[in-house]
């Protein structure tokens, strides 16, 4: 044992005598041979144990106990006034935070603070579903989420079915030119997508890029 | 100290005048003693008796028998008198008493019994009063009134390792208080 656990202990579980017997014997056998450690013990004891050794108790004054039995009196009259059609074991259980675990409510907090006064059914019934109603407009809210967007997966807007918009722009940039050109300069890979493209929606898609007409044109020729 | 019968704590828990009584009388003097030491004021520590007892008495109904009944009454003494210790602003002035009290030690050789008694009590209150709330009351509960520390653990309800820190760092602060004051007086 070092001197620094060896003091730990003397200040605490050996003056108190809440040590163990193979602890203290550690300490003992330490104590010994450590002058040290033996003053800093003797030190303890002169000048935080024998100053408590005379603390007498402080005895109470003798009419205390009256003044104690008036308030007690008064208290248990003032419970004599509560109605005889709630007994204060009903009014505990009905209040909130001591047999449920549900949160303070505002009439709960009444109820709370005038001890006297009676809870009736429906109120507490209220509170309950007041509780409950915010989960379910949560879940009310999910589930609507849910059933719309299943809805638009089932049913997607109606339009043209165009299997690769890179390859229609390509070839709509290179027909504001010359469609033929345009056809024949496209490698053979692209055909099946090019046959998915029927020549109204080729069109429309030139139409779309017509800005790229002249300047293009001006440019190939 | 006489026995408390769980009979007794029930019919002081129904209003029984003379087992409220009776419960007063066992406990009264370690609450009164309990308040004085943390409060340093009889007045103060009168109140808090008072108010200790009143709320025994009126919880005493939720009382489970699982703690000791000594424990729980501690328990109380130590709550009440800890939101009294917040409301008063004492601190200083029982300082400044203590600073005086340890001024006078060498002059304090030929005294009469009573007096002695009577300068043993301040020299202890001087003591505590160096002590914040949380270290005073372990203090108290073991060095006065003779508390194991799983009672004082129970009481002030924290834990055991809790109460050996707070004793250890409480005594550390005496034993630096008193080698400041020896070297004061050199």
């Amino acid at each position: 044992m070092n001197c620094e656990s060896c003091k730990d202990l003397l200040l605490t579980e050996y003056i108190d005598n809440e040590i163990t017997p193979v602890l203290k014997d550690e300490v003992d056998a330490h104590l010994q041979t450590c002058m040290e450690c033996r003053l800093f013990h003797c030190r303890i004891e002169h000048e935080i144990l024998n100053p408590f050794l005379g603390a007498d108790s402080v005895t109470p004054p003798r009419d205390l106990w009256q003044n104690v039995k008036a308030s007690l009196e008064t208290s248990k009259l003032s419970e004599e006034d509560i109605p005889n059609s709630v007994s204060e074991r009903d009014v505990s259980k009905v209040r909130y935070g001591q047999e449920s675990n549900l949160p303070l409510p505002a009439s709960s907090k009444e109820a709370t603070l005038h001890e006297n006064c009676e809870v009736s059914f429906p109120n507490r019934m209220f509170d309950i579903l007041k509780y409950f109603s915010w989960n379910w407009t949560f879940a009310a809210g999910i589930v609507i989420m849910t059933l719309l967007t299943f809805s638009f997966r089932s049913h997607p807007p109606i339009g043209p079915k165009i299997s690769n918009p890179v390859r229609v722009f390509e070839l709509a940039s290179m027909s504001a030119v010359s469609p033929d050109l345009a056809r024949q300069s496209l490698p053979d890979d692209l055909e099946n997508g090019i046959a998915a493209i029927d020549n109204d929606d080729l069109e429309s898609v030139i139409i779309q890029n017509s800005s790229f007409e002249t300047p293009m044109e001006e440019f190939f020729l | 100290m006489d026995e408390i019968t769980p009979e007794l704590i029930r019919q002081a828990a129904n209003g029984h005048i003379p087992s409220c009584e009776h419960l007063f009388r066992v406990y009264s003097p370690a609450v009164f003693s309990v308040a004085y030491r943390m409060l340093n004021q009889r007045e103060d520590a009168e109140d808090v008796t008072q108010s200790v007892f009143v709320k025994v008495y009126s919880k005493l109904r939720d009382f489970r028998f699982e703690a000791s009944i000594k424990t729980w009454i501690h328990r109380i003494t130590i709550n009440e008198t800890l939101n009294k210790l917040k409301k008063t602003t004492r601190e200083r002035e029982n300082i400044d008493c203590f600073s005086k009290t340890h001024s006078e030690d060498s002059s304090k050789n030929n005294v009469d019994i009573c007096v002695e008694r009577e300068y043993r009590q301040q020299v202890i209150q001087g003591l505590l009063n160096l002590l914040s709330p949380e270290y005073r009351t372990c203090m108290i509960l073991r060095n006065v009134e003779k508390f194991s520390y799983q009672e004082i653990a129970d009481t002030t309800q924290v834990n055991i390792n809790t109460v050996k820190s707070r004793l250890k760092r409480a005594r550390e602060i005496l034993l630096a208080h008193k080698t400041e004051v020896m070297n004061n007086e050199l």
